[in-house]
């Protein structure tokens, strides 16, 4: 027996094919689009793992440091390294900036890190770690910086001497590493101007100020030109260490916040990028609507425009069985081609994306599939159509 | 009140993190470079260590002093010092980025038939320029991971390139 779906469409394969790769682009930005959310949520994953931590030690009473602003004083780690269970203690800094490369603004998030504690990144692509106690960094790929380059942060210059890849924060800002002390004093170490005229301020201050008392004014000053606070302090845990129990000690007694791996995920998955995330997902399942409708109509119309065909198919004595597989296989074959070109294309336009784009392997199963149910639905309603097409069209029309 | 100075003995007041303070000796020789002219570097020899150290910021104090002071020189200037704390005439190495800490042991990471492998060392010093002196544990001619795409998990399948970004080699030989 003769394939009737297969011989229509090579009657007009052309017209068959560019409709395939029309709605093939249109899955192609529906695929994107899940990948753009499946990327936002994996982003602030990755921010969670790529420090190496296991607990996160914060003010009390925060979301910190992601999700609010969180300041602990840089000695609280030693109180914190003597909580049963911990290993290990790193005094992390995060702020998010604006550096010069070559004219161009890129934004960062600067971490301060302290090397060989939790916090540093977990591995380079090129480059070597941090070893001098000043004026180096390790930049993420996402920056454009290049091995060598000297790059001015605030007061600084500092030479890049490591690339890393896939450091970011939960907006998707490429990560820059600098020792803790440099980054404490981008922090908190305010311009040149503000810091003459807070002298000039303080100065003209009578508390401050008094005839009699040499040496006041220098020491408030001093005071308040350093800086001792650190946002967060990672915590590694000894192997067999309960993270809930370790927790529950520091929360109880330091008079800090600790929040484990699982506190974290639920924190920046579904507190800080909740909106965003959500927005995009609104967005994603209004796109995977229209997608839908659009193949049901094109295969609606694409039956339509063969009444005359299916007349005269009825009209020599073709079965009602052998009408509908015809316009079933050619839902199927245009939703396959659709699917096809739509993987492709979303494949090759991923990496063009500014932020991360993740292709799930299991997205795109669901989306092959949805794809196929979607024509076999549409097909449904075509086939009725076209049983209720009178045979007499074929002749007298 | 008025500031009276020896130009003939001035010092600069470096300070290192405590972490790799330790090797600093009075003695050692240092390079300086001023802020000021950045692009030239002076000689100067560490002359003294400081017995109290920066409780607060954990750094400890150390004065260096030029060996040929420079002509223009302001008080209060910033200034760059790297000090020469150990000569190693023939030393194994390998580059720092090898160098991982998996549950507090350093090690590299090796790829036996196409999976990666954690391999314990012992590592003695890491140089400024990024390496680290093997006192144990790794022979010459044996390869390691020296950069990844992504944290290394044992048993990992991994895929050998010369470079991930280019100008850099990725695997390199221990020497």
């Amino acid at each position: 027996m003769i394939n009737l779906a297969g011989r229509d469409i090579l009657n007009g394969w052309g017209k068959f094919l560019f409709t395939g790769i029309g709605l093939g682009l249109l899955i192609g930005v529906t695929l994107s689009m899940a990948g753009i959310y499946r990327g936002l949520v994996d982003d602030g994953r990755v921010l969670l793992s790529n420090g190496g931590a296991d607990l996160w030690v914060v003010q009390r009473d925060t979301l910190g440091p992601y999700a609010e602003p969180s300041n602990v004083r840089d000695d609280a780690y030693r109180a914190l390294l003597g909580v049963r269970g911990v290993a290990e203690a790193g005094n992390v800094t995060y702020l998010t900036m604006q550096i010069e490369d070559q004219g161009k603004d890129v934004r960062v998030m600067l971490v301060g890190f302290q090397p060989g504690h939790p916090g540093e990144p977990g591995y380079l692509v090129a480059g070597r770690p941090i070893t001098r106690s000043h004026y180096e960094a390790i930049a993420d790929i996402k920056t454009g910086f290049r091995l060598g380059q000297r790059i001015r942060i605030r007061r600084h210059e500092y030479t890049v001497v490591g690339l890393t890849r896939r450091m970011v924060s939960s907006g998707g800002d490429p990560m820059v590493f600098v020792p803790l002390r440099d980054a404490q004093e981008v922090q908190f170490l305010k311009d040149n101007d503000a810091l003459v005229n807070e002298r000039a301020r303080t100065a003209a201050n009578p508390a401050f100020n008094r005839p009699g008392v040499p040496g006041l004014l220098e020491a408030v000053q001093a005071s308040q030109a350093s800086s001792r606070t650190v946002n967060v302090v990672m915590l590694r845990l000894a192997p067999h260490a309960d993270e809930a129990l370790v927790a529950s000690e520091i929360r109880r007694w330091k008079h800090l916040e600790a929040y484990t791996r699982a506190d974290m995920d639920e924190i920046l998955v579904a507190k800080l990028i909740a909106t965003s995330a959500k927005q995009i997902f609104m967005f994603l399942v209004i796109l995977a609507i229209v997608s839908a409708a659009i193949v049901a109509f094109i295969i609606y119309t694409m039956t339509l425009n063969k009444v005359r065909e299916i007349a005269v198919l009825k009209l020599i004595g073709a079965r009602n069985r052998t009408i509908a597989a015809m316009i079933l296989q050619q839902a199927l074959g245009l939703g396959a081609i659709g699917f096809l070109v739509g993987k492709t294309a979303a494949t090759l336009w991923a990496p063009i994306f500014p932020k991360y784009v993740l292709l799930l392997p299991g997205d795109a199963v669901l989306g092959a599939l949805l794809v196929l149910a979607i024509c076999a639905l549409a097909s449904v309603v075509a086939i009725r159509a076209a049983l209720r097409i009178d045979p007499a069209t074929a002749i007298g029309g | 009140m008025l500031q009276v100075i020896d130009p003939s003995s001035l010092w600069i007041k470096a300070r290192i993190d405590q972490g790799q303070a330790g090797g600093v000796r009075v003695g050692q020789s240092a390079e300086i470079v001023l802020r000021s002219a950045a692009g030239r570097v002076y000689r100067g020899e560490v002359q003294r260590v400081d017995w109290q150290s920066d409780a607060v910021t954990e750094e400890r104090i150390v004065n260096v002093g030029f060996t040929a002071r420079p002509d223009a020189l302001a008080i209060g200037d910033l200034v760059e010092v790297t000090i020469a704390t150990a000569e190693l005439a023939d030393a194994r190495w390998l580059p720092a980025a090898a160098v991982k800490r998996v549950d507090g042991q350093d090690g590299v990471w090796q790829i036996r038939d196409g999976h990666v492998a954690f391999h314990p060392l012992a590592v003695g010093i890491t140089t400024l320029d990024g390496r680290s002196q093997i006192l144990d544990g790794l022979a010459s001619g044996d390869e390691v991971v020296v950069h990844s795409e992504q944290a290394l998990r044992p048993d990992a399948k991994v895929k050998v390139v010369a470079a991930i970004v280019a100008s850099a080699a990725s695997v390199g030989g221990g020497r």
